[in-house]
């Protein structure tokens, strides 16, 4: 895999991800001129670059959909639905190109005959009278595409550049020969590579299985399974000859030059050089008797002297290249071309060679084109390719950076106290203050460079609902708010899971038919949102949807039947905290199981998910009005913010995204729940757990109507509190994952290094407080 | 007075290639490096003409097709501006369905053309063709 | 003999390989793990030995000494 390679790759996924962004548009919004042309323009660069490295399936099959394209641009084709899913599935076919293109740098077998189809359906659509040269270079193509069988394509597209060079050398028509022997020719005497060999002029040869090879073991060496492909330029009765005796196993078929698609072949060999002297002063003749306005005559006239001379220096005539260079002062003076005119043509008479290659090269063309496309604006951003891994060994850096300023600190007070001198503490604190502020800026301005706009991961919502609510016969439409928002990009990308989740259950579950919705009283087509916003240093993601909402009665009912809470409990539970238990496991208010969604939901899924990412989910809805999905995620994660707390004698690290309060509670306030002490908040009733007696380690002395400092976390649509002895610390840490020993044990988010060298664990208290 | 500047052997001559595909650039760029040329590129003829007026050159290679200022546009444009620009060597790429352009090439003042695909061999043989590089 | 093994263990076709030697060169291959075929030095392949080759897919020495297989058919892989 070569740079060239990669950069096709790139490019190309790029180009897919917009063309089928427009063409989405166009389909929603209507014909639009800049539009198609955006789309036009697309197909087109990805055809350049299927030439460029050399993938002519890829190419056919694109410059099929670019055809199609120009004929919507031109008014002479209407978009319609049908049309834009044959352009969509032709990027999909290119996609699959492209991911093979990766892993195995060549297109499999199958891809000429897989860009045939594709091409066939697009041009299907083509008007089938046309006018215009452009039209009639498709129709041209289109011919060629219905009458000539696949297997000629593939062998034309192997030799193509030879067998151009020697088509128009010769200027003969061709054949193309399939030749398919009998499994028993052997036995007749016959050694079908034997006539292929006699065949003149051959210009491509191909030979392949007709079935596929049996294992070595069972091979029968004298049952012919071959077929021979060729192309010839050789007369048809001067082939058929050859061929006299086996004429009902071997087709021989005319083509015609233009069945080669071809382009003007600049030949090889060194001989040819005087030829492409001469074919470039031919065409700064052109150049010069085209010439149309006087105010760039002094730029057409000197351009056209200096390539004159430039391509006879080359083919080493400077004499002649002389010549030129006199004309020229003499035309400029007068500002006219005729002096260079009659340079030139005495050059060429007096180049040796044979036959102006006219007919190879079109003249300039008098026919009037059709109006050119209005080309837009392509929108640039300038931005810089870099490696991630470059990016991921700076926000390293960065993360130690901020643990070592943490050390600082603590070295001043140790300065004060040990050397007891408080003028030099205070200006190590100065100083400590000042790198804070950098290393605080720095490590914002690195983390940043991991900041991606969540519209990257909202990007291919737009295609999944328009195909999953086909799939599902309905009728959605799906809108898109704070595509801007960015966040880190290993968060974003996680959040693709979990948004399609979610998305899928809008539909599935959430939006009624569209003859549900009539009775309803609501547009037929539903409307899907995805939007995010930035609160803070966190941001949210929401996920709405307008369909029938959640049915308050029917997940109190599936509760009761799943035995999630019981009786009591679930009867205490308000409407809008019994609609968490949506997000149990293995729990589904889907009357049935749609082949979409699997075992219903998945929002289980969803929610272990954000929550491994420090965010949380909720939902909100409405019995008839549609539902809500909130996901509330911190923006970055590299470093986390975390609270030091003291219980029993010990500190620890408690991370701060799951904690929702602390609570200074007057002892009055706390009620026995069963076996344990709780308090109520709000509506609540929370647990409280000591963490001292967690950590097994000596709840200290307290007096009975002293306060308790709780620490209120909510993880899983549970609610506890963790009782904490006192807190040191708000601390911004980069979290080292556990190791060794403890690598397995539960309830640790990892480690951090304090200030003065202790290590602080750091509790997750999902684990804890489960 | 002499109008044409003769080549000069000595420093390696100096190319711009415009087009908007980053990786027909990179291709092109890749294999007239390898010649020994220069090379300078540009994404449209908006900056293409930014360029070769502040830089000297010795030939442009542009693509017909591009957003903006398109190829034609460009070589008008720059046949129009001061004489030691305006005179610089044009070969424009076009695609085989857009041959129609070619009349309108001609007629900007492009001095020659090749047809996409292009492969390495014939960019290099022309390119020292046009600027009179040594066989 | 047209067909024949070599010190080494490769097959090698030599000379002129009638449809005859289909079989038999199918036979060596059959008999042998990892087949080494070299046919520099045949001149002349019927359609059924090239057949064999294309079918099992020995390894192969050298380029053919048949030129218009070598031309036409180049080395199949």
């Amino acid at each position: 895999m070569n740079a060239l390679h990669e950069q096709f790759i790139t490019e190309a996924r790029e180009l897919i991800e917009q063309a089928t962004g427009d063409l989405l548009a166009l389909e929603r919004e209507g014909s639009a001129p800049e539009r198609i042309d955006r789309v036009f323009r697309a197909f087109h660069t990805l055809k350049g670059s299927a030439g460029v490295v050399e993938l002519p399936a890829m190419g056919m099959a694109l410059h099929a959909a670019e055809d199609l394209l120009a004929a919507i641009h031109a008014r002479r084709l209407a978009i319609a639905p049908a049309i834009i899913d044959q352009a969509l599935a032709c990027l999909d076919q290119v996609s699959r190109w492209v991911d093979e293109f990766e892993s195995h740098a060549a297109l499999p077998p199958s891809a000429g005959e897989e860009a045939r189809a594709v091409a066939e359906r697009l041009r299907g659509f083509l008007p089938g009278q046309a006018t215009g040269p452009q039209a009639k270079a498709g129709q041209r193509h289109k011919t060629a595409d219905r009458t000539m069988p696949h297997w000629v394509s593939l062998l034309i597209d192997s030799q193509r550049a030879r067998i151009a060079r020697e088509a128009q050398e010769r200027a003969t028509a061709l054949c193309a020969i399939r030749y398919e022997p009998t499994a028993d020719c052997f036995f007749n005497g016959d050694d079908p590579l034997q006539s292929m060999r006699q065949v003149p002029d051959l210009l491509a040869f191909r030979i392949e299985a007709r079935e596929p090879w049996p294992a070595v073991d069972a091979l029968d060496p004298y049952a012919c399974n071959l077929r021979l492909l060729a192309i010839s330029a050789a007369h048809h009765g001067e082939i058929a000859k050859i061929f006299r005796l086996v004429p009902d196993q071997v087709r021989i078929l005319d083509l015609a030059l233009e069945d080669l698609g071809s382009s003007p072949v600049v030949r090889k060999d060194e001989g040819h050089a005087t030829e492409l002297v001469r074919s470039v002063i031919e065409e700064q003749r052109r150049v010069l008797r085209a010439s149309e306005h006087p105010e760039d005559f002094a730029g057409r006239f000197g351009a056209a002297a200096r390539v004159a001379a430039n391509a006879l220096r080359h083919g080493l005539r400077p004499e002649l290249a002389e010549r030129i260079e006199s004309a020229v002062s003499a035309g400029l003076s007068r500002q006219e071309s005729a002096p260079l005119l009659a340079a030139l043509d005495e050059t060429l008479a007096r180049l040796e060679g044979g036959v102006s290659r006219a007919d190879v090269m079109p003249d300039a063309s008098s026919t009037p084109r059709d109006a050119e496309p209005r080309i837009a604006e392509r929108p640039g951003a300038r931005s810089l390719r870099v490696d991630e891994a470059r990016i991921d060994a700076l926000v390293n850096l960065a993360g130690e950076l901020v643990v070592a300023k943490n050390t600082l600190a603590h070295l001043a007070n140790k300065v004060e106290r040990e050397l007891g001198s408080h003028d030099l503490g205070r200006a190590v604190r100065r100083e400590h203050q000042a790198i804070e502020r950098l290393a605080g800026e720095m490590h914002a301005a690195i983390l940043r460079l991991r900041m991606v706009p969540i519209g990257r991961v909202f990007r291919s919502f737009p295609r999944l609902v328009r195909d999953t609510a086909r799939e599902l016969d309905k009728e959605a439409v799906l809108a898109i708010h704070g595509e801007t928002t960015e966040a880190d990009k290993t968060i974003v990308d996680q959040l693709f899971e979990p948004l399609l989740h979610l998305v899928r259950n809008a539909l599935d579950h959430g939006v009624e038919t569209p003859e549900q919705r009539r009775a309803a009283g609501k547009l037929d087509i539903a409307t899907i949102t995805l939007q995010a916003a930035r609160t803070g240093d966190r941001f949210h993601v929401e996920v709405l949807d307008d369909g029938r909402g959640i049915d308050p009665a029917a997940v109190r009912r599936k509760a009761r039947d799943r035995r999630l809470l019981a009786d009591d409990e679930l009867a205490a539970l308000s409407d809008e905290h019994l609609i968490d238990l949506i997000f149990s496991a293995g729990f589904s208010t889907a009357a049935g199981v749609s082949d979409l969604s699997g075992r219903g939901v998945g929002m289980d899924v969803v929610r272990t998910t954000v929550e491994r990412m420090g965010g949380r989910v909720s939902l909100t809805s409405r019995l008839g009005s549609g539902t809500t999905v909130r996901l509330d995620l911190p923006m970055n994660i590299a470093v986390s913010r975390i609270m030091v707390a003291e219980a029993g004698g010990e500190l620890f690290g408690i991370s701060m995204d799951a904690v929702t309060e602390t609570v200074r509670l007057a002892a009055d306030r706390i009620v026995q729940v069963k076996n344990n002490e709780g308090f109520v908040l709000r509506d609540r009733v929370v647990p409280i757990c000591s963490l001292a007696e967690l950590m097994k380690l000596p709840r200290p002395a307290r007096a009975e109507g002293d306060a308790r400092l709780l620490v209120v976390a909510e993880t899983s649509g549970n609610i506890a509190a963790l009782e904490i002895d006192a807190i040191r610390d708000r601390l911004e840490v980069v979290l080292k994952p556990m190791q060794g020993l403890l690598a397995g044990a539960r309830g640790y988010l990892g480690t951090t290094l304090l200030g003065d060298g202790q290590v602080l664990l750091v509790l997750d208290l999902k684990e804890l407080l489960a | 007075m002499r109008e044409v500047e003769p080549p000069h052997p000595r420093s390696p001559m100096r190319v711009l290639i415009v087009d908007d595909s980053s990786l027909v650039r990179l291709y092109y760029r890749a294999a007239l490096e390898r010649s020994g040329l220069a090379v300078e590129q540009a994404i449209n003829g908006l900056e293409a003409m930014e360029k070769v007026l502040t830089q000297p050159f010795d030939l442009v290679i542009v693509d017909i097709n591009m957003p903006g200022m398109d190829g034609i546009s460009f070589v008008r444009s720059l046949r129009r501006s001061a004489p030691d620009v305006a005179r610089l060597p044009v070969l424009v790429i076009t695609t085989e369905a857009g041959q129609q352009d070619l009349g309108e090439a001609r007629k900007a003042g492009a001095n020659f053309y090749l047809v996409k695909p292009v492969s390495e061999e014939s960019l290099l043989r022309h390119v020292a063709a046009l600027t009179g590089a040594p066989r | 003999m047209s067909v024949r093994r070599d010190e080494g263990g490769t097959i090698v076709l030599a000379g002129s390989c009638p449809v005859e030697d289909a079989e038999r060169l199918l036979q060596m291959l059959q008999a042998t793990p990892t087949p080494k075929l070299d046919w520099t030095q045949c001149h002349h392949l019927h359609t059924a030995v090239l057949q064999v080759i294309l079918a099992a897919r020995p390894a192969l020495v050298g380029a053919c000494g048949d030129p218009w297989v070598r031309q036409w058919v180049g080395a199949p892989a």
